[in-house]
């Protein structure tokens, strides 16, 4: 039976969504406590927070606070079930797609507000 | 056939990227106060590079991870921060220097100042990338690259003497201005081995599809490419030591470093000394831009890639436009394009462990690299040099500094 080391091969991979587009990194990952069952690995995380939570509590906070006022996202990471990962290997893929996921926001709103209005952009 | 194609446009692609702003003023520094003295320091950084550039090659081909990739996955984030802000901070001063580089070029032929063509040149420099292919911004740069070649024709205008020319190919002490000798040879080792240059072509090795068959292309354009590419820093040198050295002209100004190649060519050496910093600092703004762009997305995981449109990957096309005119407005602002060149070389060599020991650790681990893992070659030849150059620079700098 092959094995995955979580640290080693899942953290800080490249996450691609089902057509192999890049979508981020995975950033964190999540277990969730249940009552009288052992811990599950419930959710993979990646956003600009969880990396600033990774660095220290107050970078974090921070990161929150800046995403809540500025950012597309309102400074929430995106969480993706780990029932939804596909393959570890290269990279980690999972069965979405990348557009319908908010971790495209920031590329869309970058493509529609500057890029686009740029001549030459394609 | 295929393969020596490849090999052939590999060791042009280095011979038109290796010299760069950093390359240019410390070999026409170096010559200017110490004849022929510091050559070997030119070789050994050429070595390592060369090492280097293979190595980021091999992991490419190899793993299919960039550098970038790799280093996070293997430290983590939060390690992996401390190489990366390096990197980001270095290739920008970088980045600065070599549009200082191709201004102070334009400075030299119009006699208009450098600050008024910063932003001209962030502009073309930002044109060619949005508009461009990785292919065509490889080949333009090799292909123009080619003039440099006239500072190795000019070493054979000039008669050198030879058994002083193999002398300095040789370490040795100074007899004066220790302080400046070693500060120098700090420089020389920095604008050498920077960094963007393996970053970079690891990305290109991965837009390129690489697997484990061009290992021996990688291998082949590695060691020629990069060997060809100093050899032409060796001959700025040797021109710089012919003509400036002699005169007592210590160079603190481009103006002064425009004059090795009228010795040789007359009027025309002018024209072309410019032309050749004008182009190869070009080239390198080209590579050290797009670097900035590779590394960021690359750490976060963005969509990139120079060969898609600027809407297909919005979020890297803004990173190297941001840069760029930040870059640009430094030069705007009127920093001295010599000084800054000097000090980012010599604030590279310090770095430099920071980014060569995790890329080290990286190129012995098993899970990446397998069988193609580092050997103790490679491993020595790299760690001892960066290990020097850093010595080098925390003594030298602080002597340069306050010993004036």
């Amino acid at each position: 039976m092959d094995e995955i080391h979580l640290i080693r091969d899942v953290l800080d991979n490249q996450l691609v969504d089902g057509d192999r587009r890049p979508m981020g990194k995975v950033d964190g990952m999540v277990l969730v406590l249940r009552k009288d069952k052992p811990p599950r690995l419930a959710y993979l995380e990646t956003g600009m927070t969880t990396l600033a939570h990774r660095l220290s509590a107050r970078l974090g906070r921070l990161a929150e606070r800046l995403g809540r006022k500025w950012g597309v996202r309102h400074g929430k990471p995106f969480r993706i079930p780990w029932a939804k990962v596909r393959h570890v290997g290269i990279d980690v893929e999972v069965d979405l797609k990348a557009d319908d996921t908010p971790v495209m926001d920031w590329e869309k709103w970058l493509k529609k507000k500057i890029v686009g209005r740029i001549p030459g952009s394609g | 056939m295929k393969k020596a194609l490849e090999i052939t446009l590999g060791i042009l692609t280095s011979i038109g990227g290796f010299l760069d702003v950093g390359a240019i003023a410390t070999a026409v520094q170096a010559g200017a106060s110490f004849k022929f003295q510091l050559l070997w320091v030119v070789l050994l950084g050429t070595i390592c590079v060369i090492f280097l550039v293979e190595m980021s090659g091999r992991l490419a081909a190899v793993s299919r991870h960039t550098l970038v990739d790799a280093l996070r996955e293997r430290f983590g984030f939060n390690f992996y921060l401390i190489p990366f802000l390096a990197e980001l901070v270095v290739d920008g001063l970088a980045l600065a220097a070599e549009i200082g580089g191709v201004c102070l070029a334009l400075q030299l032929v119009t006699g208009i100042s450098f600050r008024w063509w910063a932003l001209p040149v962030a502009f073309v420099l930002w044109l060619l990338l949005w508009k461009g292919t990785f292919s065509i911004i490889e080949k333009g740069t090799s292909l123009f690259g080619l003039i440099t070649l006239s500072f190795v024709v000019a070493v054979f205008v000039l008669h050198p003497p030879w058994n002083d020319v193999a002398a300095g190919l040789v370490p040795s002490l100074p007899a004066h201005d220790a302080a400046q000798y070693w500060f120098i040879a700090v420089a020389i080792l920095g604008a050498l081995i920077s960094p963007y240059l393996f970053y970079f072509y690891s990305s290109g090795a991965i837009e390129d599809k690489w697997n484990k068959n061009d290992l021996g292309v990688n291998r082949g354009v590695a060691a020629v490419g990069m060997s060809f590419g100093s050899f032409i820093s060796l001959s700025l040198l040797i021109v710089s030591a012919l003509v400036l050295f002699p005169r007592g002209i210590q160079v603190d100004r481009y103006e002064q470093a425009a004059m090795i190649l009228t010795e040789p060519f007359g009027y025309w050496g002018f024209i072309l000394f410019a032309a050749s910093l004008g182009i190869a600092c070009f080239g390198a703004a080209l590579e050290a831009g797009l670097d900035q762009a590779y590394v960021v997305a690359q750490t976060l995981g963005w969509n990139w890639g120079e060969n898609q449109h600027p809407k297909e990957d919005a979020r890297f096309s803004m990173t190297y436009t941001v840069f760029i005119f930040v870059a640009a407005l430094l030069i705007f602002a009127g920093i001295d394009p010599l000084k800054l060149t000097i000090f980012t070389m010599a604030l590279t060599a310090v770095i430099l462990p920071l980014v060569i020991f995790p890329f080290l650790i990286l190129m012995n681990d098993e899970n990446y690299l397998g069988k193609h893992r580092n050997g103790i070659i490679s491993n020595s030849v790299v760690l001892i040099i960066t290990v020097l150059a850093f010595v080098m620079a925390i003594v030298a700098i602080p002597l340069q500094i306050f010993g004036g």
